[in-house]
């Protein structure tokens, strides 16, 4: 008995260690990128390798804000371009699951495999053509673009997950609606949705982070000032002679703590959806 | 006159498909077969003017003679390798730990997936930073842990290959360690609790236990992250744009700066199709295995 606690005290003693250890190696590039938004360019260019900046100082936030008159529009230009591609791709790709998942038509199949294909193969294929493509219209450097190539995106994996969802919900709910005189609109809107709201938080989730956080997309279509998001604005603290490297990190922080928020509220909608895939 | 029911049905079909084939069509699946046209032409961003031909298979030619060639195809491959080992390793040691009851464990769940959030971008300006040979945090860490002398070790092969690596399995153990878990949760307690009891130890337990009741998953997760470290080149062209001397020059960065950089599109296409043939050999098994619940 008494070799038992010992043993359940180191069990316990080990869990900790490896906790903290997965704590630290999660968070550690989180927090050097805090510090070093924190601390002046003096104390960057220092020999210490101290992970506490010696001078808090918020100078990098301030510069950040004095320097870029146009700071405010790149974050509403971000905010756009990922909510609306966000909600979009809520709407779509639960249009499209709900047909696969409930409907049998010709060209299911068909539809099926390109959405397996298009979540899976690399985007830098796509890339190189839709640019010559979007130039031919001369639909580049518009964020509307980047929006809906976003959307685009997003809509495979979404609808992947979507149709295993979908598939769980037992159709006796659809037919007895059905039954009352309630049209498929009707059905979709009234008895699935409700029920759906937690797995289309989750695809909005993985879609808003997705957008967010896009450099490549964003910095092929988009070229003039006006119409940057945030991530290609770190682009413009990097020059060619002289690295604001202290201002890149406070972007970097704003650039992130909305999304680490964001997916910290929700990350347990998004665990139970994946996680359904397996549960049977 | 009302429609009959067989009709209604085909027409709400269209209204739903429609939004989203649309958009994937046009932004997905016609790229995509435009790149094999591309592949055949002299397209070259800067003489768009004069008009693309056919040239054959002069691009995959020009590409199937690159001096780097031999060298791209292991570092992909090896990226491959290290990643797909480097995730299922790492997500099955944080699933195994996150399947224990310990008090906080939905916020280390929580914690645990962060790195999937924070943007690959952001992350790859932070090690930017602090692998600066001058004065960068982890590189002046690294320096007085091992002695090696403070030059970038980014600019170094094989130290580069590591970080470029280790910043995609960072990224990606997450989603294999919620997956795992989820598999974990199905396996019965009271398999172990008989295994405790014939005196089966931890290991052995987990082997003839664990391992072969979560197998499928595992073989589904080995897929599709390799599919994923396939996808990955935008760490790699920020950190390093695939040099030093090509050491992590995998194909997907090597398409980018050959088209966006060198602007040889017609090579890049070339590229991208030979890509998609590789994707492939993933993507079939991929679908075999998950895409028959509809059916």
């Amino acid at each position: 008995m008494k070799n038992r606690i010992v043993i359940n005290s180191l069990q316990r003693l080990m869990i900790l260690v490896f906790v903290l250890l997965l704590c630290a190696l999660v968070l550690v590039p989180f927090i050097i990128m805090v510090s070093y938004s924190l601390r002046t360019n003096a104390e960057l260019y220092d020999f210490g390798i101290s992970l506490i900046p010696k001078n808090f100082s918020l100078k990098s936030y301030q510069d950040l804000w004095n320097n870029n008159t146009r700071l405010t529009q790149w974050m509403i230009n971000t905010l756009y371009a990922t909510g609306v591609s966000t909600l979009l791709v809520i709407i779509t790709s639960a249009m499209m699951a709900y047909g696969i998942a409930k409907f049998r038509f010709h060209g299911r199949k068909g539809i099926w495999f390109v959405i397996a294909m298009t979540q899976s193969i690399p985007w830098v294929i796509a890339l190189i053509p839709l640019y010559m493509t979007l130039s031919d219209l001369k639909l580049l450097d518009q964020l509307n673009t980047v929006m809906l190539v976003y959307t685009a995106c997003f809509i495979p994996p979404s609808t992947w997950l979507m149709v295993g969802f979908f598939k769980k919900i037992p159709d006796e709910l659809e037919n007895a609606a059905r039954i009352d005189g309630c049209s498929n609109w009707g059905v979709l809107l009234k008895i699935v949705l409700p029920v759906s709201v937690n797995a289309l938080t989750a695809i909005g989730l993985t879609a808003f982070i997705g957008a967010w956080g896009d450099y490549i997309t964003a910095t092929t279509i988009l070229k003039s000032k006006a119409s940057w998001t945030l991530t290609i604005a770190i682009q413009y603290l990097q020059g060619p002679f002289y690295t604001e490297w202290t201002q890149i990190m406070a972007l970097g922080t704003i650039i992130s703590v909305p999304v680490i928020v964001l997916f910290l509220w929700f990350e347990k909608y998004l665990v139970n959806l994946m996680a359904g895939g397996i549960k049977e | 006159m009302r429609l009959s029911e067989k009709r209604k049905t085909q027409l709400f079909l269209v209204q739903l498909m429609l939004p989203g084939v649309l958009l994937v069509g046009f932004f997905l699946v016609y790229p995509i077969a435009k790149s094999f046209v591309m592949s055949v032409t002299n397209w070259h961003l800067l003489r768009a003017a004069d008009g693309h031909y056919f040239v054959g298979f002069y691009n995959f030619r020009e590409f199937f003679g690159l001096t780097y060639l031999k060298k791209t195809f292991t570092v992909t491959a090896l990226f491959e390798l290290v990643s797909v080992v480097g995730t299922i390793g790492g997500g099955m040691l944080i699933a195994l730990l996150l399947n224990k009851k310990f008090w906080g464990r939905t916020i280390i769940r929580g914690i645990s997936m962060l790195p999937w959030a924070i943007p690959a971008f952001v992350v790859c300006q932070i090690f930017l930073l602090s692998f600066n040979g001058d004065y960068g945090m982890l590189s002046k860490f690294l320096t007085a842990l091992f002695g090696m002398s403070s030059s970038s070790y980014l600019a170094t092969e094989v130290p580069a290959f590591i970080v470029v690596s280790f910043i995609h399995i960072w990224k990606a153990f997450p989603f294999v360690s919620v997956m795992l878990l989820a598999a974990l949760s199905t396996v019965p307690g009271d398999l172990y609790e008989a295994a405790s009891i014939d005196g089966a130890n931890k290991w052995r337990q987990f082997f003839s236990i664990t391992l072969p009741s979560i197998s499928p998953t595992v073989v589904t997760l080995v897929i599709m992250q390799a599919m994923a470290s396939l996808r990955t080149f935008d760490i790699v062209y920020l950190l390093t744009e695939g040099g030093p001397n090509y050491a992590t020059n995998v194909i997907g960065n090597d398409i980018y700066v050959n088209g966006f950089k060198l602007f040889k599109m017609g090579m890049a296409s070339a590229e991208g199709v030979v890509l998609f043939v590789i994707s492939m050999f993933f993507v079939i098994p991929y679908f075999m295995r998950e895409g028959k619940e509809i059916s």
